[in-house]
């Protein structure tokens, strides 16, 4: 119900200030992040009025130290709330068990903290604030209650899209403008984000925490549809989430990033990384991998810090060496690419034809392996249930087990990302605008019904969430 | 941007919204006839309190027929007859002096309710087959129901139909169940609360009326799905009267309910002994004979467990009947285990341990032998 109220009140308000409908929009973010969570709604507002008043001083200030201190303080008051909260325990664990390991006992104490839902994403959108600034790539506002808006806004605030502030701010300094053919598309990208998550992540969910929780107990095979199911789980979650909350901006007049763009048909890991959690790949690059390169690095430079944005990025996920390890795996995909300097793959692969030729299938095949085997990392509970997850896949192939209850959901994935292919020039599956009316709305009937009958409801939240 | 823009934006917003809400009522019209006849949602009578014996049964006045299904895919779906008496049955209940055959009044839970099986497939339309139509057989199942309940049944059953032969089903916690003290009040259920001095007293349902826009919201056929097929809407509230809150609930915990009772303290059995004692001398107070019926967790027969012990609570049951010559007692175990082990057919559903019409037939069978050892067909027929 929350979101066909404040759709009908927010546009009510456009017939008033500007002000005043921003003004709505943060009380509606708010509101809807205490549902969640009330306890670390000041968190929020601490690090939007933080990066608020740096951004005017950075902007102000003509002495380049001073707007570099300016930005310096920002950063460290933000990511320290960040790493706070997020890695304080994760830390102190691990630097106990190093010393522990070189023979020094001494006792840690631990604290019990709690994550606050959303605190990876919205640091990471104010980050951009700033340092555009700094970077003179965009101006400071002085609308708080905008800037507020920009930083509360209630469908990217919880797990993204990560937005830029040049992006997205501006749309919140002009007034919007509704539009109908915009709001009818939105809507049909909330619907496909929630049969992706609802009918595909959920239903496969499960799954993969049995055979991952099990694994010592399943054979190869098993083991092998375990992590398929996680690789499939993993995006129809995120992506889901992606679209819904895409497809809800869309309808309050905003427009939010594009998130995914069918990644597993990737060539190759770089064309992956162009396309899976778009936000974050671009983020990492912008704000933390060219900066690290500096101008015209060296080719081992590039390969270090390529090797240091993964592990970083993979440190973002969680505070987990397996998280760590995820990151580190990938950018090893990547350095060959970086080194060997490989073509460069920009379009859609079977561009222009119904299949893809031999190669490139084989290319998308080889790739989503490897991503396949980067997700038993992000799955497992540590990285020795990761390798013996790997050991047991490749040294019990097969053992003549119940195969046959995973292949319902099997061929709906398998359905999924046929459907994907035939729609992958479009956003997402469901953008169907250009279908005659009729076969819309039955493909709108239709999947509400799937919706109710294989959706699976309940309490499974967003994989995203607890990061 | 000006004013009139602002305005326009809001009116096109606003005739979107409305087009939503049209497209939502079509929606709801196409979902409502699917759930209706493609996935047939499940429908369930309407539940009656007798005002007399307080004894719930359903009211053949709201509906008498429909079909009930379980699961999300309703892969199972019975149909139920509401009879005059407000029983589901193929059978009309006659009164004692309406009728020239022996009775036997089967009591239980929802297993015996009947809500899993077609009327002609419960055991008691197969337990009338197997006595070639001579003696009658009245269900008497109530969703949930334990021992008080039966007992308070009983009651009105003795006066209503004046049966020869109570048949009562038990599930793994009858006694404890019973009693008040241990467990709570219950909604619609009878209990019985042990007094200062140590007696017992009956308690009655403490019964709210349901609200009238309950039965009216449940007539949508969406939201019966998402009720009670996929079990994911407003689960009721207490004191509400939710007649089917424990029918289609699929027994996970079966195990778990067959454990021992390992930690009850000395206090605890001595209550619940008293309990059961008080509850098989009110049984044995209609001085008729009582054969009581114990299921056991047949989902460990079919994991390869044998031998499975009963529950401590039917272990308190067994034992005291043997101080009441008029109360038997069968365990349905063994002949699970043997009918399992012969023929490997499973009594329930794969989903569900509400047994399935062959164990029906399975626990019919089995209960004729020791029917018939209690009831005197060839006197009655000479006219005794």
């Amino acid at each position: 119900m929350f979101l066909p109220v404040v759709f009908i009140l927010y546009w009510l308000l456009q017939k008033g200030s500007l002000r005043l409908q921003n003004f709505f929009l943060i009380a509606a973010s708010y509101a809807f992040y205490a549902y969640w969570d009330y306890r670390f709604l000041s968190l929020v507002i601490i690090s939007s009025v933080v990066c608020y008043v740096a951004g005017l001083r950075i902007a102000k200030t003509t002495d380049q130290s001073r707007r570099k201190t300016l930005l310096i303080v920002s950063l460290v008051i933000n990511l320290g709330i960040l790493g706070f909260f997020k890695y304080y325990n994760f830390f102190v664990t691990s630097f106990s068990e190093l010393l522990r390991s070189i023979g020094i006992n001494g006792s840690v104490s631990t604290l019990q903290l709690i994550l606050p839902l959303g605190i990876s994403f919205y640091t990471f959108k104010v980050i951009t604030y700033t340092v555009d600034i700094y970077r003179r790539e965009t101006e400071p506002t002085t609308d708080i209650v905008a800037f507020l808006a920009f930083v509360s806004f209630f469908p990217t605030m919880i797990a993204g899209p990560i937005d830029r502030a040049r992006n997205l701010l501006p749309q919140f300094l002009k007034k919007r403008v509704f539009s109908d053919p915009e709001a009818r598309d939105g809507l049909r990208q909330m619907l496909n984000g929630f049969l992706k998550k609802m009918v595909i992540a959920d239903n496969l969910a499960p799954f993969t925490d049995d055979i991952f929780t099990n694994y010592a107990q399943y054979d190869g095979l098993t083991l092998f549809i375990g992590a398929f199911f996680f690789a499939i789980q993993i995006y129809c979650d995120f992506s889901g989430y992606s679209d819904i909350a895409i497809g809800s901006a869309r309808l309050l007049g905003f427009k939010v990033m594009r998130n995914f763009n069918y990644p597993y048909f990737s060539r190759d890991i770089a064309e992956f990384w162009r396309r899976w959690h778009i936000s974050l790949s671009t983020w990492f690059r912008d704000y933390l991998y060219v900066p690290l390169c500096g101008k015209r690095p060296s080719r081992w430079k590039k390969a270090s810090n390529i090797i240091i944005t993964f592990a970083i990025c993979g440190l973002w996920h969680g505070a987990n060496w397996t998280f760590v390890a995820w990151g580190v795996l990938l950018g090893l995909y990547f350095l060959p690419i970086t080194v060997i300097r490989t073509k460069r793959y920009l379009g859609m692969a079977g561009d222009g034809r119904i299949l893809p030729s031999f190669r490139e299938a084989g290319a998308m095949l080889g790739t989503f392996l490897l991503v396949l085997l980067a997700w038993i990392f992000f799955k497992s509970n540590s990285i020795g249930d990761a390798f013996d997850y790997m050991g047991t896949m490749f040294s019990h192939p097969y053992m003549h087990l119940e195969y046959s209850l995973y292949l319902p959901m099997i061929l709906t994935s398998i359905v999924l990302l046929g459907l994907e292919w035939i729609q992958r020039e479009k956003k997402f599956i469901l953008q169907i605008e250009n279908l005659p009316c009729a076969v819309r709305w039955s493909v709108y009937y239709a999947s509400a019904i799937v919706l109710l009958v294989f959706g699976a409801f309940g309490s499974n939240e967003f994989i995203y969430f607890q990061f | 941007m000006n004013s009139s823009t602002s305005s326009s934006s809001t009116k096109t917003a606003l005739k979107f919204a409305a087009h939503f809400a049209l497209f939502g009522v079509s929606l709801f019209v196409v979902l409502e006839m699917f759930f209706r006849f493609v996935l047939p949602a499940c429908e369930t009578p309407k539940g009656h309190m007798d005002n007399e014996y307080r004894v719930r049964n359903w009211d053949p006045d709201y509906r008498s027929e429909g079909t009930f299904s379980y699961g999300r895919y309703c892969a199972g779906q019975f149909r139920w007859r509401i009879n005059s008496a407000g029983w589901n049955s193929a059978f009309e209940y006659l009164p004692a002096e309406s009728r020239n055959q022996p009775l036997v009044a089967i009591l239980g839970d929802s297993y015996l309710e009947g809500f899993y099986s077609d009327p002609d497939e419960h055991i008691d339309a197969i337990l009338y087959e197997l006595f070639e139509e001579n003696v009658c057989f009245y269900t008497f199942g109530m969703s949930g129901a334990y021992l008080s309940q039966h007992v308070a049944t009983c009651t009105y059953i003795n006066d209503t139909y004046d049966p020869d032969i109570y048949v009562i089903f038990l599930n793994a916690k009858d006694v404890e169940s019973s009693i008040q003290n241990l467990s709570g009040p219950h909604r619609y259920l009878h209990k019985i609360v042990k007094n200062e001095d140590g007696s017992y007293s009956d308690v009655f349902p403490n019964l709210q009326a349901r609200p009238q826009l309950y039965d009216f919201v449940l007539r949508s056929s969406i939201i019966r799905y998402l009720r009670r097929n996929a079990q994911v809407l407003f689960a009721a509230g207490d004191g509400v009267v939710d007649v089917n809150a424990n029918m289609a609930v699929v027994d996970a915990n079966q195990i778990d309910e067959y454990s021992d009772i390992d930690s009850t303290d000395i206090e605890t059995i001595e209550t619940l002994e008293s309990g059961a004692r008080y509850m098989l001398n009110s049984l044995a107070g209609f001085e008729k004979h009582v054969i009581f019926v114990s299921d056991g967790p047949r989902n460990l027969l079919y994991a390869g467990a044998l031998n499975v012990s009963l529950s401590a609570d039917s272990r308190l049951i067994q034992e005291l009947c043997l101080e009441y010559p008029a109360i038997t007692f069968i365990d349905l175990m063994p002949t699970f285990e043997e009918n399992f082990l012969e023929n490997g057919r499973e009594f329930n559903f794969p989903d569900n341990s509400h047994w399935n019409t062959y164990g029906n037939e399975v626990i019919a069978e089995a209960l004729v032998n020791v029917i018939n050892d209690h009831l005197d067909i060839d006197s009655r027929e000479n006219g005794h």
